[in-house]
């Protein structure tokens, strides 16, 4: 089957991006704490999704799950849906990609779109740890993923077609799996968008009120304010040194 | 400005399809750039190709940016050219660091110049 191919974590010349699990967008069936998704705590009888706070039309985002030891069942996936991708299911199905709504990689090495699945990559070895990357390029439109570090290859393409906002999304059948979000990172969209991580990299932490006092047009500040932190997150500045070399 | 900066050849700034144009900062610092590098900047490729006024073929190709204090129009024009090398590169691109002391002008320029 698909030999990986190891290569450093994409977006390395990029930022970090400041989204989580939404508590609002998930199944009943997902517990959320800290950047980790516990899924059917007590038993399963059905696949529970979670997406995440913020859509990804547009730009290049990567980010990367940490699959705990728990991995076994009909399917845990990963992947992007849109706003209409159903969240739970009293049933163990292949949920990102059962319909046009969503696109994802289960574990089990296929990937579905529209109902259909296809083979991918190997099935992943059960009750093993892993971590899975997921790369989405809005401007080339495509999906491909990562497996501990090993590209994959692109697995969906024609995405940059897509009208409705795009989110990252993982689900799960078995119960008591444990996805963590690990790195979140996108590209840079301008150089607007750069100066912005300067001007906020300066701020104290909580700048809210601060940014009210600057004399910037609403719609100025709104655009600083998107970019905001989680508040226990200290931005890091761009340096001019060169970035460090990969062995 | 000092008479004694040299000039651009005007073949290479005159008419409508000119391989430079000419960018001046609100203080009056002229910059002098290639024409495909500034349209980055989809403002300055708007009023160029489709403002009110077309260049006639003996005039030069000049963007007045009367909002754009230097210390900003320098920094946009060096992430012309910045892009223009990285885009696409497979390599190790290095960051583009930015002066705090300029970011928020930088910051209101790219804004209006949609870059």
């Amino acid at each position: 089957m698909t030999q990986g191919d190891p290569r450093p974590p994409p977006l390395q010349h990029g930022c970090d991006s400041w989204w989580h699990w939404s508590r609002r967008h998930k199944s009943p069936e997902v517990l959320l704490y800290a950047r980790t998704a516990l899924f059917h705590p007590n038993w399963s009888h059905g696949t529970a999704a979670v997406r995440g706070s913020r859509q990804l039309n547009g730009g290049v985002h990567y980010w990367e799950v940490q699959v705990s030891q728990r991995l076994f069942g009909t399917a845990v996936m990963f992947g992007v849906c849109t706003a209409s991708a159903r969240l739970h299911a009293n049933a163990f199905v292949s949920l990102v990609g059962e319909d046009i709504h969503g696109w994802g990689l289960s574990h089990k090495g296929l990937v579905w779109h529209g109902g259909q699945g296809r083979r991918y990559t190997d099935p992943f070895r059960e009750n093993r740890a892993t971590t899975v990357g997921v790369l989405f390029d809005g401007e080339a439109g495509t999906l491909g993923f990562y497996k501990d570090a090993q590209w994959l290859g692109v697995a969906f393409t024609g995405l940059d077609t897509i009208t409705e906002p795009l989110y990252p999304v993982i689900s799960s059948t078995a119960a008591k799996t444990k996805l963590t979000l690990g790195v979140t990172r996108r590209a840079w969209a301008g150089l607007q968008d750069r100066a912005r991580h300067t001007l906020l990299a300066a701020l104290p932490p909580n700048p809210r009120l601060l940014l009210h006092a600057l004399p910037l047009p609403p719609a100025l500040r709104h655009y600083l304010e998107d970019d905001l932190p989680p508040s226990d997150t200290k931005i890091l500045p761009v340096s001019a040194a060169p970035p460090p070399r990969h062995s | 400005m000092a008479s004694n900066v040299p000039s651009v050849p005007s073949e290479g700034l005159n008419g409508p399809n000119s391989m430079y144009i000419k960018l001046i900062a609100a203080d009056g610092h002229e910059f002098i750039v290639k024409r495909n590098l500034a349209y980055y900047a989809k403002t300055v490729k708007d009023m160029l190709e489709s403002g009110p006024v077309q260049v006639k073929e003996d005039e030069p190709s000049v963007v007045h940016l009367k909002k754009i204090p230097s210390n900003a129009l320098i920094v946009v024009c060096s992430y012309f050219a910045y892009k223009h090398i990285y885009i696409n590169a497979n390599t190790m691109i290095p960051d583009f660091p930015i002066a705090l002391r300029d970011s928020l002008d930088v910051f209101m320029a790219a804004d209006f110049l949609r870059c």
